[in-house]
């Protein structure tokens, strides 16, 4: 009986690095079909994603090569640790595949509503005339073209925007806003660098004749988009002309992401 | 048995396992912690299960940066492990000594600046250096090279030009001060360790373990793939020394990854309870209290390298340059995730002085750059 339980266990020890292998090479295939991975990192990354599954297949087929010996038996235990802690990411990723960086991570991080809007630049919100194309067509674009890529280009115009919709006052300061204008929420996105460690909030003023909103609701706004001064600074705004619902984005498509290029 | 001193299939490596009472207290103590590590990972995943609110919402924040982390650090660690596999196998343990043994000061010069060649990540480096020690290379050298790799190179210089919209002042001022810490570093931890055992496991040592004999200190794993019994003085074949080589990455991956794993949920948690704007209300105003600080949250965010540009770079009007220039420049050297993947490479007193005298030289670095940009 003894020796029956000594061969199993040495028969399961010699196979947990395999096991590992052959779990985090299931994990990263099904990670990389239809770009779940979007879910947690940058999308370019996709290249150390192909070489990860390159050498884990490499490992595993060393380690299927590996006969059992007498070191599973003392090293037995060490091995279920190390398969165990390596294994609990994938414990973790099954459980909360589906979950996001939502308006709770936002009141945690520092979102600069005025970023990258000269303090000098005049408001365009009180004059009409400042508008480029003010019954013009509405134009779809994200948070960060409008925010950062195509700043300059946009004010004045009217546009569309997907988001986040936060209307939390508690940490208006954090935002450089001393006090939230009525009828007027901020809607934002996270942008990622590399993995959702690194998520910055890109966000937005919107302002206008606004439904009744929950916080971390996924919304599309039209409007135009001007320059408001509040508590003397130069903030960026939607003045929403239609304000929507929509259905949250699959998990790969929630946050945007920064291009490798020079902008 | 005929010992050939760089043959990596040799079996040398039992002389290195020490069995010495207070080591296996020391590492029973080590399993015990880990053990304990996935009890309460596992508590607060069933925490998350059954709760609501922004209890919940809390959870899934720091378990979605958990899982972030590892998933985007795993590939350099396998690729890290690869090129370590490949280093034992195919590189000569005895032209590397004789090279390098020699040359301290010019050993450091270059292994500083090893990164602008072959750039590699905080995650992928680990394992390189373990077996380029276990290769006999000047520990001096290996710790120039571990802190300066991750920083010291194109990606970084990229990355961190494109943050701050081309301004070439920070890329330079980044690079320099990650080239001359890491030489300075080196050379310090020389004055302490050099030739003495500093790897995880030669404790009990008085030198250096691997001066003789093979490089290779893992567990008998060479007997599982190689099937070399002893007294085997056959040729090895190619194909033999690829398999050798991915039997010894494999065993570097599965022993140095687990602490990545602890790492990054220990960043994923301290992620979730950090409010960005507490610290940035501690520094305004007090330019100098920004250095320490800074470096403290670099230490706990765990950042990848080309990624914590950007974040400094978030705080630009917020912080003076000398804050966020520590957050850049100790990022890459030290933090959570990598002391806790150094404890899996290094012995105890190792850590302990290579993590008080870089984080010391990075704060002397900018307090000085402090004064001068005033």
């Amino acid at each position: 009986m003894m020796r029956a339980l000594n061969s199993l266990w040495i028969t399961l020890s010699s196979r947990i690095p395999a096991l590992v292998f052959l779990a985090w090479l299931y994990a990263y295939v099904w990670l990389m079909k239809g770009g779940r991975y979007a879910a947690y990192l940058n999308p370019k990354l996709w290249p150390f994603l192909v070489m990860a599954v390159t050498i884990a297949l490499l490992f595993l087929i060393s380690a299927i090569r590996r006969s059992p010996t007498r070191s599973h038996i003392r090293g037995g235990a060490e091995m279920w640790l190390q398969a165990i802690l390596l294994g609990l990411p994938l414990l973790f990723l099954w459980v909360i595949h589906g979950e996001s960086l939502g308006a709770h991570t936002l009141t945690k991080r520092s979102l600069s509503l005025n970023m990258g809007v000269p303090a000098a630049v005049q408001s365009t919100d009180a004059d009409p005339a400042a508008s480029i194309s003010k019954d013009g067509a509405v134009e779809a674009v994200t948070l960060v073209e409008l925010k950062i890529d195509r700043r300059q280009e946009l004010i004045g115009k009217r546009v569309s925007t997907d988001g986040i919709v936060y209307r939390g006052k508690e940490r208006l300061r954090d935002f450089l806003l001393e006090e939230l204008p009525a009828e007027s929420f901020i809607l934002f996105r996270f942008r990622i660098i590399c993995c959702a460690a690194d998520a910055v909030p890109i966000g937005v003023l919107v302002s206008g004749n606004i439904p009744d909103l929950k916080d971390n609701s996924w919304i599309r706004v039209a409007g135009r988009y001007v320059i408001k001064e509040i508590g003397g600074d130069a903030v960026p705004c939607i003045k929403a002309e239609e304000v929507h619902e929509i259905p949250p984005p699959p998990p790969e498509e929630r946050y945007l992401f920064r291009q490798r290029s020079w902008n | 048995m005929a010992r050939n001193s760089v043959n990596p299939f040799s079996e040398t490596h039992s002389e290195t396992h020490v069995h010495q009472p207070s080591l296996k207290l020391a590492e029973n103590g080590f399993a015990i912690l880990q053990w304990g590590f996935i009890l309460a990972a596992g508590g607060m995943l069933y925490y998350y299960a059954q709760s609501d609110g922004p209890v919940r919402d809390t959870l899934a924040e720091m378990f979605t940066i958990f899982v972030s982390i590892v998933l985007e650090a795993l590939p350099f660690m396998l690729l890290g492990s690869l090129a370590g596999g490949v280093i034992e196998v195919f590189v000569p343990q005895e032209k590397l000594s004789s090279l390098l043994a020699q040359r301290k000061l010019s050993a450091i010069l270059i292994a500083a600046g090893m990164g602008l060649v072959f750039p590699v990540c905080e995650c992928a480096i680990i394992p390189v250096v373990r077996r380029l020690l276990r290769k006999g290379i000047p520990f001096s050298a290996a710790v120039a090279y571990l802190l300066a790799g991750p920083l010291v190179n194109p990606i970084v210089a990229v990355s961190t030009a494109v943050a701050y919209m081309g301004e070439w002042r920070m890329v330079l001022l980044r690079l320099g001060f990650g080239y001359a810490i890491a030489t300075g570093v080196g050379l310090w931890m020389s004055w302490f360790f050099e030739g003495k055992a500093v790897l995880r496991g030669e404790e009990g040592h008085g030198e250096h373990v691997h001066q003789q004999g093979s490089s290779c200190n893992c567990e008998d794993h060479l007997n599982l793939s190689h099937e070399h019994a002893e007294g085997n003085t056959q040729p090895i074949t190619f194909w033999g020394r690829v398999l050798a080589a991915m039997g010894h990455a494999s065993d570097d991956f599965l022993d140095v990854a687990r602490f990545l794993v602890i790492g990054a949920f220990l960043a994923g948690v301290l992620r979730g309870l950090i409010t960005e704007s507490s610290i940035v209300g501690l520094m305004v105003g007090h330019p100098f209290v920004s250095i320490p600080l800074m470096m403290v949250v670099a230490m706990l965010l765990n950042l990848c390298s080309e990624a914590d540009a950007f974040v400094a770079a978030s705080f630009r009007n917020l912080i003076p340059l000398p804050g966020q220039m520590a957050f850049m420049v100790l990022g890459p050297m030290l933090d959570l995730k990598l002391l806790l993947m150094y404890s899996g490479v290094f012995q105890k007193k190792v850590i302990l002085v290579l993590a008080s005298t870089t984080f010391t030289a990075v704060l002397l670095g900018m307090i000085g750059l402090g004064s001068f940009t005033r």
